[in-house]
């Protein structure tokens, strides 16, 4: 009798008050699944702002919850002000993720962490109530839990992170330029033309974007003095540091000018990079190819053509090596960079409307004529894709490998 | 009957606190007072918050695992000079604090230098051969209204 008394009391209670444990979300399809589960229930939603529940059963692992806010790729927790909440939905995150980012006085909340990975961001906000400080929390304190989940793509541009090597030492080599009375001067790489200095007394070209692997480079720049009769001399000074190393000095040279001649300044370093990149090492000799204007007009028509069409494979498929040598040698391995950086490719198709290329353009060959750079004779870029209030340049360091007769985008 | 009663409670709790295993708060927390200055922080924080540790100025701000003598401390921050180290601890402003880092810095420390010169303020200041310890607070009719500044320990060198 007792039994059958006590199993009609736990199906009573079960029906009276059906519970939704939303720790059990862990994906946007779990959150779709429960908001289905709580419609069939006849959950009440308040849609009228944004979508809201109240109370109804709902908490998380125990912890009582006063009401949730979703939208289609997260939710929004907040803790009911009672029974210490806010201490137990922290404690349970730090045991479910570790301990999170720390961030103290973020207005409106008095404490905030967060966890982020790939698949999900979660933030944590505590409230004092009656609590003290983090160390003494009150019963009545509460806690706003944000939940949302990034967008998952398939394409491998999206997903470059996973093929990324996270370095312990991440060395940043800099060329640093210090100039007097020089009006121009311009600066090679092993050599690789990185651009040129004009008016500004100091520049920085970053070295890393460049170099291939570990060993010696050079870097060499051609420098013409002011030619004016000023009592102040021309001198330059060229300096290559070690951003990684408290700015640590790799090389350095400097020169006080004469006369008026062009000075050519040679330095020598060495370098030690974790990574080594095939760049443009195997790429044929351009210099005597008959065909080039036409293959650098092919190539920026392809890549015109790929955003006007919305084509993501010919994207990736056009930029996936020169994006991954340049996130690689600058260190940039985070996976968020990954999805946001196809996310303005992504942003770039929807405003494109057409494209242009410069037609009438002058070639750069570096490196023994292995790497070419276009640059148009009227226009400012190569190539320009616009749309109703919006433009957006591109200019690429081409090379052509040797088992191939077309341009590839390397840098 | 009563055994196997006793036996499925049994298992019940084990299972549930298995279930439940939290994180040892208290096995994480940092007692101030054992830094010295040859301390190497990053071991000493190991185990603890990455993000709270700010590494550029050296500072931990989760009060949860910072106590000074018992005392919940907000925020502490080190500093490393040409002279030795030197440690800024910010404390919350309850006069037990400061009643209870007095009575422990004096009985571990000996007597303070009391400087009293203004109406509204004390400075306390207890010195030994291997460190020096500062400590500011404001007055209110005589009585402890806030502490002025951070504690301030400095270490000597040798």
């Amino acid at each position: 009798m007792k039994i059958i008394i006590i199993l009609i009391l736990a199906v009573s209670l079960v029906s009276c008050s059906k519970e939704y444990d939303l720790s059990k979300v862990v994906s946007p399809e779990n959150l779709t699944a429960l908001l289905i589960e709580m419609k069939e229930d006849k959950v009440k939603i308040d849609s009228s702002y944004v979508n809201e529940i109240e109370g109804q059963g709902l908490h998380y692992k125990g912890i009582s919850v006063g009401k949730m806010t979703f939208s289609d790729n997260g939710l929004t927790i907040t803790t009911d002000t009672l029974n210490y909440s806010a201490k137990k939905l922290l404690e349970e995150l730090e045991k479910e993720n570790g301990f999170g980012l720390f961030e103290e006085d973020e207005y409106p909340s008095d404490f905030s962490f967060s966890w982020a990975n790939e698949k999900k961001n979660t933030k944590l906000e505590i409230n004092l109530v009656d609590g003290k400080n983090l160390a003494k929390l009150g019963a009545k304190d509460y806690a706003k839990l944000e939940i949302n989940y990034p967008k998952q793509y398939d394409i491998p541009l999206a997903n470059m992170h996973q093929k990324l090597t996270e370095f312990n030492s991440k060395p940043e080599y800099e060329l640093h330029i210090t100039k007097q009375n020089c009006i121009y001067y311009d600066v090679f790489l092993d050599g690789v033309n990185l651009g040129n200095g004009t008016y500004s007394d100091t520049k920085k070209f970053n070295l890393n974007l460049f170099l291939l692997n570990s060993g010696k480079h050079e870097v060499k720049i051609k420098a013409i003095p002011n030619g004016s009769n000023s009592t102040v001399p021309s001198y330059i000074k060229m300096l290559v540091i070690n951003k990684e190393d408290e700015d640590n000095i790799i090389a350095q040279k400097e020169f006080t000018f004469k006369n008026n001649q062009e000075q050519q300044l040679n330095l020598p370093f060495n370098c030690n990079i974790p990574y080594e990149l095939e760049g443009w090492k195997k790429g044929k000799d351009l210099r005597k190819d008959s065909l080039i204007k036409k293959k650098i007009t092919s190539l920026y028509e392809k890549v015109g053509r790929a955003v006007l069409a919305q084509d993501e494979q010919a994207i990736n498929d056009l930029f996936y090596t020169a994006d991954f040598e340049t996130r690689q040698s600058t260190y940039d391995t985070g996976y968020s960079n990954s999805s946001d950086y196809w996310e303005t490719w992504l942003k770039i198709f929807k405003s494109t409307f057409k494209y242009t290329i410069a037609q009438d353009f002058t070639i750069e060959y570096n490196s023994e004529g292995r790497l070419i750079y276009a640059s148009p004779k009227e226009k400012l870029n190569m190539l320009v894709v616009t749309g109703k209030g919006f433009s957006d340049s591109f200019d690429f360091y081409l090379y052509q490998p040797k088992n191939s007769n077309e341009l590839k985008i390397i840098r | 009957m009563i055994r196997l009663k006793l036996f499925l409670i049994l298992i019940l709790l084990l299972a549930s606190t298995l279930g439940y295993a939290q994180i040892d708060y208290k096995a994480l927390v940092r007692n101030l007072e054992d830094v010295t200055k040859d301390t190497n922080l990053k071991e000493y924080f190991e185990g603890l918050s990455s993000s709270s540790m700010n590494k550029s100025e050296g500072e931990f701000k989760d009060e949860r695992f910072l106590r000074l003598y018992g005392v919940i401390v907000d925020d502490v921050e080190f500093e490393s000079s040409w002279s030795g180290r030197y440690i800024n601890i910010r404390l919350f402003n309850e006069e037990v604090d400061y009643k209870v880092l007095k009575e422990k810095f004096t009985s571990h420390l000996g007597t303070p230098v009391i400087n009293d010169r203004y109406e509204d303020e004390l400075e306390y200041t207890w010195s030994t051969q291997e460190k020096q310890i500062s400590m500011y607070i404001n007055l209110k009719d005589g009585k402890f209204l806030e502490f002025k500044e951070s504690l301030y320990i400095k270490f000597l060198e040798e």
